[in-house]
């Protein structure tokens, strides 16, 4: 064989041990865990998801309690006619679920009975271009709005739990973080109530069991601004000829 | 910096299928770090390597090993097919026969120039959709949009002179 001949089948050799590579890391790829498992591909920052009510503190701190080494916040409604106060409403958690396709941390607002006062989506995992799409879906998060366990084990019951089309798995997920904070309210509602109450109240510095039978009650605004003063409104007189043809 | 002239068209073309997708300014740098990664990977080794493949088989074995690392993005990183367009769009060229350093150079710029591109790109779309809540300038088609009227209007204010005279 001639050196020429050699040489191209020293190439063809090459190949197929590239080819041989190849094979061996796509195999070892399909042994891996699919990406819904790990950290997050595109993580969401949730300002995206503006929703307002209710605004619980992402700090621990004054407004949080330590049960069962979880933070528990303080979930205020801010009042838009009275700019600078807020009424306690009831508690707030995070709570993170995950599923093969999707893993999502979600900070659940409860009023003193159980009842959800809101969903504030505070990471979830997505694939890419999809995470930003997921938080638009409204109609899906207000789903949650007002529901109890009882109500949300007789939806999943009758098949009426939402779905966001393309993003089944995280869908699922919130689902399933809904279903775990309303199962650690009910099973913690008495210390929720009573430890919550004294120390959020005591921060605040009212007293908290009149702040749950009047929920209307104004709090004084704990560590908000200073409601800005509306300038008063001078009424000049008309200037000549102003209004007429 | 020096290019060839395909070079940025290159860059451009393949900016745009993921352009689509990005959200954000970190995700469009989290995408373009993973891009790059492959891209660069593989650019590199099939311009010291392509002596040593059969030249027929050349353009096969890139796609070959595109395609695993493509496997890779979707299963681990679960990103979309547009990144793998991205990809094969940006290593066109890599099986050239040219001089090898000046390849290098290029794919090192180019590398630059994309993840630039899009964490640019990433930072316009999160200021726009965020900040002034311009969804029209959210998606690349918007852009385009503006674009293709910015081209048309001088055009269509450009008026033919009618006819001379009047006021001087």
């Amino acid at each position: 064989m001639s050196a020429a001949g050699l040489r191209e089948a020293g190439r063809y050799l090459f190949f197929l041990i590239y080819a041989a590579a190849l094979a061996a890391f796509a195999g070892m790829l399909r042994d891996l865990p699919p990406a819904g498992t790990r950290p997050a591909a595109e993580k969401v920052p949730a300002a995206f998801w503006q929703n307002t009510f209710p605004e619980a503190d992402g700090q621990p701190g004054a407004d949080s309690v330590g049960l069962e080494g979880r933070e528990i916040y303080a979930a205020w409604r801010y009042d838009a006619a009275a700019p600078g106060f807020r009424n306690l409403e009831g508690v707030a958690f995070f709570q993170s679920a995950g599923s093969p396709s999707g893993k999502v941390k979600v900070l659940i607002a409860f009023d003193t009975r159980g009842k959800i006062l809101g969903l504030h989506l505070a990471s979830h995992r997505a694939p890419w271009g999809l995470g930003k799409y997921f938080l638009e879906q409204r109609e899906y998060f207000d789903f949650y709005q007002g529901l109890t366990l009882e109500d949300l084990e007789r939806a999943a019951a009758e098949g009426r739990l939402p779905e966001v089309p393309r993003m089944r798995g995280t869908s699922r997920a919130v689902n399933a973080a809904v279903f775990q904070g309303l199962r650690f309210f009910a099973q913690h509602q008495a210390a929720l109530m009573e430890r919550f109450l004294a120390d959020a109240g005591a921060a605040a510095g009212a007293n908290p069991v009149l702040l749950f039978e009047e929920p209307q009650v104004p709090l004084p605004p704990a560590a908000l601004p200073e409601p800005v003063q509306e300038p008063e409104v001078m009424i000049l007189p008309a200037p000549p000829g102003h209004g007429r043809e | 910096m020096r290019l060839r002239s395909s070079g940025y068209q290159d860059v451009l073309i393949a900016v745009i299928p993921l352009w689509i997708v990005i959200s954000t300014f970190l995700s469009g740098l989290h995408a373009a770090g993973i891009l790059l990664a492959g891209y660069w990977g593989i650019g590199i080794f099939f311009i010291l390597f392509r002596d040593a493949f059969p030249g027929r088989l050349l353009r096969t074995s890139l796609m070959l090993g595109v395609a695993v690392f493509a496997q890779y993005l979707l299963v681990r990183e679960a990103m979309t097919a547009l990144g793998v367009i991205s990809l094969v769009l940006l290593l066109s060229g890599v099986t050239d026969p040219e001089p090898r350093v000046r390849q290098i150079r290029d794919l090192f710029f180019r590398g630059v120039l994309f993840a630039a591109l899009l964490a640019g790109f990433g930072a316009m779309r999160e200021f726009f959709s965020g900040a002034l809540r311009a969804g029209l300038l959210e998606h690349p088609a918007g852009w385009l949009l503006l674009l293709a009227l910015a081209a048309a209007l001088p055009a269509a204010w450009r008026r033919p002179a009618v006819g001379k005279g009047g006021v001087s």
